[in-house]
């Protein structure tokens, strides 16, 4: 009897990014996690994913042969963490970056806060503004876009979460589909003692409540209830948003993966 | 098995295994450790606990790179090679490859925690270390103490060339005045280390009683006991890491005291850009030396006005130093936060907490939980440990998704001459359990089979 493959598959068509459906149709993607489950190795995943087609996953060695040329262009923008960390670890997939003409990355760690003044809200959306525009000079296609972090300018800076969500759909018409992670520990969204709209809490609830209304699909790696065990790091959720994606069927699946030392993950149905 | 004639002269077999300039590219992606100033010995070891060359890593797709790919791939390898020998020449004996990356590791002071971090050496350089502690006490300021005298230990190693400056984030200038000294080991040990210094004095006597360890320990030398290989790979090892990290007595003071050019205090103001211009100008001006930037108690309000409290005034300060961090590789910030003023659920903490790279809490035992473990090892008061150790974050680990947050796995414990950080285990209340007995027993009288 032969059993299915255990393999990360979000659609039914056992895709992950579905190549020609996000050239038709808009894909908006987020990835909520918390302390303790960084989803660096799940975006590598997406990003060799949209650039190449292929999953460095619960793979075999050369079963895969990956083209040379990419199939869409990818821009990367981090507020949390530089070039170098994310060249490093998707080289470790074998996913080279550095001179890939196909992968942009915007790099709103390094300066951030001599561009942006916390206080001055204009300066926020000047820096929004400036992306929009770098976005545009970079590629004539429309990519896809990953946006990490943003949450931290939220909480850092003065702008409101509507004024966070504008901007962030700037960026959305530009792209064939947005990928955002975000973190949303408990901690980070609690309502139930600050409720005023400066608060925040309340800031950071009020927008990821509003972005899982206008998501297609959502994605939450938490880790297990019962702490920290050898052989998993915790679970991955895959979920409907509340738009429906139309030209295919989300797979819902939770699934438990393990990420271990040499920072290679693993994949297990549950 | 393979079979050799009695006569055959076996290739490699001797001393010289390796050739000497084989070092810089012991490990790959690695720089050597190892730098002129050591003696060459005849076998100097490779890095023990890495396995040689890049192997495929199973569950992995191995794609063939095409050769523009593979030179690129070798280019970059190289500069992190070169980097970590520059760094190890620039610093001899202080820094240690670490055993996860290509990173270079340095030791925070406390051999212990050395151990917790992860990377077979210390913490890495450019990265950072936040210390939460609850309660009314001060373990925490021990560890930034002893974070501070291991850098100036670092920096005394080589009077000619200083290696290390310290940053301190505070106003009282005094901080520097009472740092630990290194601990010189009981009087016992002293007397001993006399002793062998005499030992290895090269004299008639010592020649003559010199023992023949090899021809009488067959037996050993079976299991491998007295594996002189192994033995040597240890103690070249020892010589080369001797001065990585250091012992410090609390009760002692650093001799001669820290001297103005080894340590720079940046006064709190009350604007974190200030602060975080003055930070620059430091680093600039200390270009050529690893910086340990340490910030005791952060956000205190004896120290820190109110409005510097808000999220969007320290978080991006913090922000600001992780990436200081990135640009001045040599740059290692540590920190504590008291977790009595700032609540562990509340957002400024959560939110600092995903700024630094490593995370830890210190949670000492309340005065019920003391009274029962001065109980339970009523005749061994010096396991009596002071309060648990949790650990949130680990660096590099926890960013590349790995979940490492333990709760009440660890324990500290504070002595005079070291800070002990160990597996926490409850002990067993002998007096309670006999108490229980006595009341379960139906008979008065024990009955004896």
């Amino acid at each position: 009897m032969s059993s299915q493959k255990q393999d990360l598959h979000i659609f039914t068509d056992n895709s992950i990014i579905p190549h020609n459906q996000v050239k038709s149709e808009h894909l908006f993607n987020l990835i909520t996690h918390v302390q303790g489950t960084s989803p660096t190795w799940l975006l590598n995943l997406l990003i060799e994913n949209s650039l190449y087609g292929t999953c460095s996953i619960n793979t075999d060695t050369n079963k895969q042969h990956r083209s040379n040329t990419s199939r869409s262009s990818v821009i990367f923008i981090s507020f949390l963490n530089d070039f170098k960390f994310y060249a490093s670890s998707l080289k470790k997939n074998g996913v080279e970056v550095q001179s890939n003409q196909s992968f942009k990355f915007i790099d709103l760690f390094t300066n951030l806060f001599d561009r942006v003044v916390p206080s001055n809200i204009e300066s926020v959306s000047k820096l929004f503004d400036d992306l929009t525009q770098e976005i545009k000079n970079l590629s004539q296609d429309k990519p896809i876009i990953f946006i990490e972090g943003l949450e931290f300018l939220l909480l850092s800076t003065d702008i409101s979460s509507i004024q966070c969500l504008s901007q962030l759909n700037k960026l959305h018409k530009l792209s064939s589909s947005v990928i955002l992670s975000c973190q949303s520990d408990e901690e980070l969204i609690d309502i139930a003692t600050f409720n005023h709209p400066t608060h925040p809490q309340y800031k950071l609830h009020d927008f990821l409540v509003r972005i899982l209304h206008r998501t297609n699909l959502n994605i939450a790696l938490r880790p297990l209830e019962t702490g920290k065990a050898k052989d998993i790091t915790g679970t991955l959720s895959i979920s409907k948003g509340c738009i429906p994606y139309e030209s295919l069927d989300i797979a819902e699946k939770e699934y438990l993966y393990l990420v271990s030392k040499d920072q290679s993950a693993k994949l297990f149905f549950r | 098995m393979s079979f050799r004639k009695r006569g055959e002269i076996i290739s490699n077999g001797g001393k010289n295994t390796l050739p000497n300039n084989r070092i810089p590219n012991a490990v790959p992606g690695r720089g050597s450790p190892i730098t002129s100033s050591i003696p060459r010995r005849g076998n100097i070891p490779l890095i023990p606990n890495r396995g040689q060359g890049t192997q495929p890593i199973p569950g992995r797709t191995q794609v063939i790179p095409n050769k523009r790919n593979l030179d690129l791939n070798e280019s970059f390898e190289n500069l992190q090679i070169k980097e970590n020998e520059e760094l190890s020449f620039k610093f001899p004996k202080i820094l240690k490859p670490s055993s996860l990356n290509s990173s270079m590791t340095i030791s925070t002071g406390i051999s212990d925690l050395d151990k917790i971090l992860g990377h077979q050496g210390g913490i890495p350089l450019g990265s950072s270390l936040l210390i939460e502690e609850n309660g009314s006490t001060d373990f925490s300021s021990i560890l930034l103490k002893a974070f501070a005298s291991q850098g100036i230990i670092h920096n005394r190693l080589n009077p000619q060339q200083s290696n290390t400056h310290l940053v301190v984030l505070t106003s009282n200038i005094q901080w520097g005045k009472d740092l630990p000294g290194v601990y010189r080991g009981s009087s016992r040990q002293i007397k001993k280390q006399a002793i062998r210094e005499n030992e290895e004095k090269l004299s008639i006597q010592n020649l003559v009683n010199k023992p023949q360890i090899d021809k009488d320990l067959r037996i050993a030398w079976r299991y491998g006991l007295n594996d002189s290989n192994k033995r040597e790979i240890q103690e070249a090892n020892d010589e080369i890491y001797k001065d990585f990290n250091h012992q410090f007595d609390i009760t002692s003071r650093l001799n001669p005291l820290v001297q103005n050019n080894e340590i720079s205090y940046i006064p709190i103001s009350n604007n974190f850009i200030q602060l975080y211009q003055q930070i620059v100008q430091v680093l600039e001006s200390q270009k050529n030396k690893i910086i340990r930037l340490i910030i005791p108690s952060i956000l205190n309000p004896s120290m820190y006005s109110p409005q510097l409290t808000q999220l969007t005034e320290i978080l991006p300060f913090i922000h600001k130093l992780r990436s200081l961090t990135h640009k001045y590789p040599q740059l290692i910030i540590i920190s504590s936060i008291p977790l009595d003023l700032y609540s562990k659920s509340s957002i400024i903490v959560k939110s600092m907490e995903s700024l630094f790279d490593t995370v830890i809490q210190l949670e000492p035992f309340n005065q019920q939980m003391l009274q029962f473990l001065e109980r339970a090892y009523k005749n061994e008061p010096n396991k009596i440990s002071h309060g648990l150790l949790h650990i949130f974050k680990l660096n590099n680990q926890s960013d590349a998704g790995q979940m490492l947050i333990t709760k009440n796995e660890y324990s500290f414990k504070n002595g005079r001459k070291k800070f002990e950080i160990e597996e926490w285990g409850i002990p067993v209340d002998d007096d309670a359990t006999t108490a229980e007995n006595d009341e379960n027993k139906q008979t008065t009288k024990d009955i004896d089979f």
